[in-house]
């Protein structure tokens, strides 16, 4: 079974060959059996028929002795040839009745079948019954041959008694003849139709070879062809180069079309691998590439193990182009092993070209050099607009701000509130730079504080935060402060720019900075405002208490706009007028100076006040329900407490009012908030006169 | 239990193999920090693999390497090197080294390459 | 600050495999796990050293230094924690350098060919051979493990 099993693909063929040999052996056989049954049942048939001449032979020959033995003669011829029949016919009925000897045609010693069917045997027995009296007459006869008296007498009785019974045996012996031929007749039949039908599953088979195998043929000569064409359009399309080195680094006949248009040679199967690459790469590249291959062909060393000292992982090749010059690519080399039964019998080279890899990076490299120098000069633009003075204090505090901002992060903490701690302080001051940047018309920084106090809301929102979550907004951070630096050179620049002045505090309140803020952002937001200064006794403010004031007013104007006034349709709809009116106060009382910052808009809403509390989850229901007025107020200066649903440049993350709060503690201020709901809304904080300059002190200043 | 025997002048880099984890399977039977020791301890030691660096003071790895191999026959050897100069790690490889590890590798790169030169 | 976002993604990337690095290798020598703190800048003109230092040079796509440094008492405790019973000098430089050989393995594997990462150099006390880049800052990456503070500083170009 096993040689079976390892015939493969040949086994169908040798099963059917064999099936034909053996069904034509078979029919060979048979032949013979036939030939020797057919010769068989002859010779029966013939003794049969035989039989039939003897009874007839034996009758003639008595009648013959009695004539002449009557007429006086010897008889003795006829009565030796009657003997001779008689014990012939006995011989062969006998044989045919229990099997055994009798003589043939030319008197030699047969064996004879005893008869089989039915019908022949009681033929046979028949036979028997009329011959027996008749033979043991014979027997009597040939006794009594030398007693006259009697003889004559016995002899007529015999006469009488053949006579009487020559027909029927006669018939009988026809009948076994008759009965004798039927069943040879019968038995070359069927063996006959046995043998065609040998002969026909023979002829099928053998049909059955032919056309299977030929089909079979035919099938597998298409499967190689297609394999063929396949590989041959594999090679021909693959971008890769590939080709089989032996172990003489000789290239292989196979190769794919990719090859001669990266090397710009056409034929290169046959030749050594050094001579394609000699010209292209140095003398000892080359050298080193042989040894590495090498290493490979040697199936001691670990192919896994030497990937890394591929020397061709990346060479820049002058290759002959189609117009004739050189041209420049850059190549990468893989080498693998071809492992064949357990040996490594060629080495498999792919290259490819990665020209274009190398082009691209090398243009997306370009352009993000050319990308900064758009954005430089697009911050260019915006600065030369710029008061210099101005715009150099901006960024050198912007730059004390984000230093400042890197203390805080640097600040060992112990806990996870530490490091909210250090999130809500660098959002305090990340905003006062985005707002200070958004009233010098700076939009480029005040994207780039936008971006950090995005970075600094994912962490605001981040449960489980950890000193590594903090790095994003470190790197940001030194990028920002990259930036800076960046403008500070630029603006160092500049021609017409003055001695450079470290920081320098306005002296008095910039009510037209303010009104150009909150003009632009009324104007994005689509609203329309109008301003109103009253800012009499800002003198007896300190150049530092002025410098804070202006921070609480730029967040609370803008807090005005954004929150307060209504858009144009809404306010028209309120019955109030179409410009939203914000007045901007510093005036004196008695306990000391107020600044204030109304506006005639929708107010602070406190059903939202309560919403956003218990969503931000800092009241049960019931206690937000209970809450105070002043206190449920007072939540709009709690850090990362906001109204606004959608966070945008200008509020929407509750910093603002968080910086008023800490300017106004600085300024050792209380705040006070008067709110009429749809009308108005009035933020205002108080400085006490213990905190104020003397007013001949002020006059000095 | 193969064993092993690390060759670099560097205590680090030798230290830090010795302390790979996850190598249960080897022992490490001695350590050299030149060339000319390390023949003489495998000599002595007849270890299974040999881990070695290319750059060495009195003698060292590309001329280690030959004799390493002609001591210890059955050894497979393992250049461990920088990738500063692919030619000299060629060179040194097919000396009769196995194999080449690029410094600085991290525990599993180590433990891999082992693996890799001992498999068959 | 959009081109920054770039090279910045790439430092982000570099210093994250830095400090998984660090973690990596406290994980494997079995002890409790650093607390990596919050990641700050430093100017080029500073450096913050400890006892021991094992510098990695950087070149390629990037240029500069990463190094890695803690005070002497907390690799002494590692040493006695992993069972040595030795705690020389030469052994902890060799502990200071196996943590850096982690780190700098790491990065090549994560970098492959626009990092070229050397092998790693251990100093000890005041090191004349830490060479940062002049134009700038360093992010400086603390890690708190017991009662000791060590630093991961990384200075690209």
């Amino acid at each position: 079974m096993k040689f079976i099993n390892d015939l493969g693909k040949y086994r169908a063929i040798v099963i059917s060959v064999a099936l034909f040999i053996f069904l034509d052996a078979g029919v060979l056989v048979l032949n013979f059996y036939i030939s020797s049954q057919i010769a068989d049942d002859a010779t029966n048939v013939n003794l049969a028929g035989r039989q039939r001449m003897l009874s007839q032979k034996a009758t003639k020959a008595l009648f013959d002795y009695r004539q002449e033995y009557l007429s006086g003669g010897s008889g003795e011829a006829p009565f030796r040839e009657m003997l001779a029949a008689v014990s012939l016919f006995d011989k062969t009925l006998q044989a045919f009745d229990q099997g055994g000897e009798t003589l043939n045609a030319s008197g030699q010693p047969i064996y004879l079948a005893a008869v089989t069917g039915a019908e022949s045997r009681a033929t046979v027995a028949q036979s028997l019954e009329i011959w027996q009296p008749i033979l043991r007459d014979f027997h009597a006869l040939e006794k009594l041959h030398a007693d006259p008296s009697s003889y004559a007498v016995f002899l007529n009785q015999l006469v009488d008694s053949a006579r009487a019974n020559n027909l029927g045996l006669l018939k009988l012996m026809n009948d076994l003849t008759n009965q004798l031929e039927t069943v040879a007749r019968n038995k070359s039949e069927t063996l006959r139709m046995i043998q065609a039908a040998a002969i026909t599953l023979a002829i099928l088979n053998f049909f059955l070879i032919l056309f299977h195998f030929i089909g079979q043929l035919r099938r597998s000569d298409a499967v190689a062809d297609e394999a063929r064409r396949e590989t041959q359009e594999i090679l021909s399309t693959v971008r890769e180069g590939l080709l089989l080195l032996d172990d003489q680094l000789v290239i292989g006949s196979q190769y794919s079309g990719s090859i001669p248009e990266i090397f710009g040679e056409q034929e290169v199967g046959g030749t050594s691998f050094r001579d394609l690459l000699q010209s292209l790469v140095s003398e000892g590249d080359m050298n080193t590439t042989e040894e590495y291959i090498k290493l490979l062909l040697n199936h001691e060393v670990k192919e896994n193990l030497i990937g890394s000292l591929n020397p061709l992982s990346d060479v820049e090749v002058s290759v002959p182009s189609r117009s004739g010059g050189l041209q420049v690519k850059h190549l990468s080399f893989r080498f693998n092993r071809a492992i064949e039964a357990g040996r490594i019998r060629h080495i498999l080279v792919t290259v490819l070209d990665i020209t274009e890899t190398v082009r691209l990076r090398d243009e997306l490299e370009q352009a993000q050099a050319r990308q900064s120098g758009g954005l430089q000069m697009g911050v260019l633009k915006e600065l030369l607009k710029l008061d210099q003075t101005a715009l150099a204090g901006f960024l050198s505090e912007t730059e004390g701000a984000l230093l400042a901002i890197n203390e805080i992060l640097r600040e060992k903490v112990e806990d996870m509130s530490g490091y909210r701690d250090k999130v809500n302080g660098s959002y305090r001051i990340m905003h006062k730079i985005k707002g200070d940047a958004g009233t010098l018309g700076l939009p480029h920084i005040v994207d780039a504080a936008h971006n950090f106090e995005d970075g600094l809301e994912a962490l605001r929102n981040n449960s489980g935060l950890k000193g590594g979550d903090f790095l994003p907004l470190t790197l940001s951070l030194n990028a920002f402060l990259e930036l800076i630096a960046e403008l500070k050179e630029m603006v160092a620049l500049f021609p017409q720019r003055k001695a450079p002045v470290a920081v320098v505090a306005p002296s008095r309140l910039e009510a037209d900075k303010i009104e150009r803020l909150a003009r632009r952002i009324a104007q994005e937001q689509g609203k329309s405002v109008e301003l109103d200064f009253d800012l009499t006794g800002q003198e007896r403010l300190s150049a530092e208490q002025l410098k804070q004031v202006q921070e609480c007013l730029i967040q609370l104007v803008r807090n005005a706009v954004v929150h307060g006034i209504e858009p144009e349709v809404e306010r028209l709809s309120a019955g109030k007028g179409a410009v939203g009116r914000i007045a901007v106060s510093l005036r004196m009382e008695e306990e000391g100076v107020r600044i204030g910052v109304r506006d005639d808009g929708r107010g602070i809403d406190l059903k939202r006040l309560r919403d956003r509390a218990l969503a931000k989850g800092l009241y049960s229901e019931q206690e937000v329900e209970t809450l105070p007025r002043t206190r449920l107020l007072s939540l709009i200066f709690e850090p990362g407490f906001s109204t606004e649903d959608s966070v945008h440049e200008h509020a929407g993350r509750g910093v603002g009012m968080d910086l008023v709060r800490a300017g106004v503690n600085r300024l050792k201020g209380r705040l006070r908030i008067a709110n009429k709901a749809r009308q108005a809304c009035e933020i205002s904080f108080l400085i006490p006169n213990e905190s104020l300059m003397e007013p001949s002190l002020a006059e000095v200043v | 239990m193969k064993r092993m025997m690390i060759v670099d002048d560097s205590t680090v880099i030798r230290r830090r193999i010795e302390r790979t984890h996850g190598l249960d399977n080897y022992v490490v039977v001695g350590s050299a920090s030149d060339g000319l020791q390390a023949v003489e301890v495998a000599r002595q030691r007849t270890p299974d693999l040999i881990t070695i660096d290319l750059t060495m003071p009195n003698m060292d790895g590309i001329d280690a390497i030959p004799i390493l191999a002609e001591v210890c026959p059955g050894a497979r050897i393992l250049v461990v090197s920088a990738l500063a100069d692919k030619a000299t790690a060629i060179r040194a490889l097919s000396r009769g080294a196995h194999g080449f590890l690029c410094k600085p590798f991290t525990d599993d790169e180590l433990r891999d390459a082992l693996h890799e030169l001992v498999s068959d | 600050m959009k081109s920054e976002t770039l090279s910045q993604n790439l430092d982000q990337e570099a210093i994250e495999v830095f400090i998984d690095s660090l973690a990596h290798f406290y994980r494997q020598i079995g002890v409790d796990e650093a607390q990596i703190g919050v990641p700050y800048l430093l100017d080029s003109n500073k450096t913050i050293i400890s006892d021991f230092t094992g510098i990695i040079g950087v070149s390629g796509k990037r240029k500069g230094c990463v190094y890695y440094t803690c005070p002497k008492a907390m690799l002494s405790y590692i040493l006695l924690a992993m069972g040595e019973k030795e705690v020389s000098s030469s052994y902890l430089c060799d502990l200071v350098g196996e943590i850096a050989n982690t780190i700098a393995g790491n990065a090549r594997k994560a970098f492959g060919s626009d990092f070229m990462i050397s092998v790693p150099v251990v100093v000890q006390g005041k090191p004349e051979r830490i060479q940062l880049p002049e134009s700038t800052r360093s992010v400086v990456i603390p890690a708190k493990w017991k009662f000791y503070e060590s630093i991961i500083v990384v200075a690209l170009e």
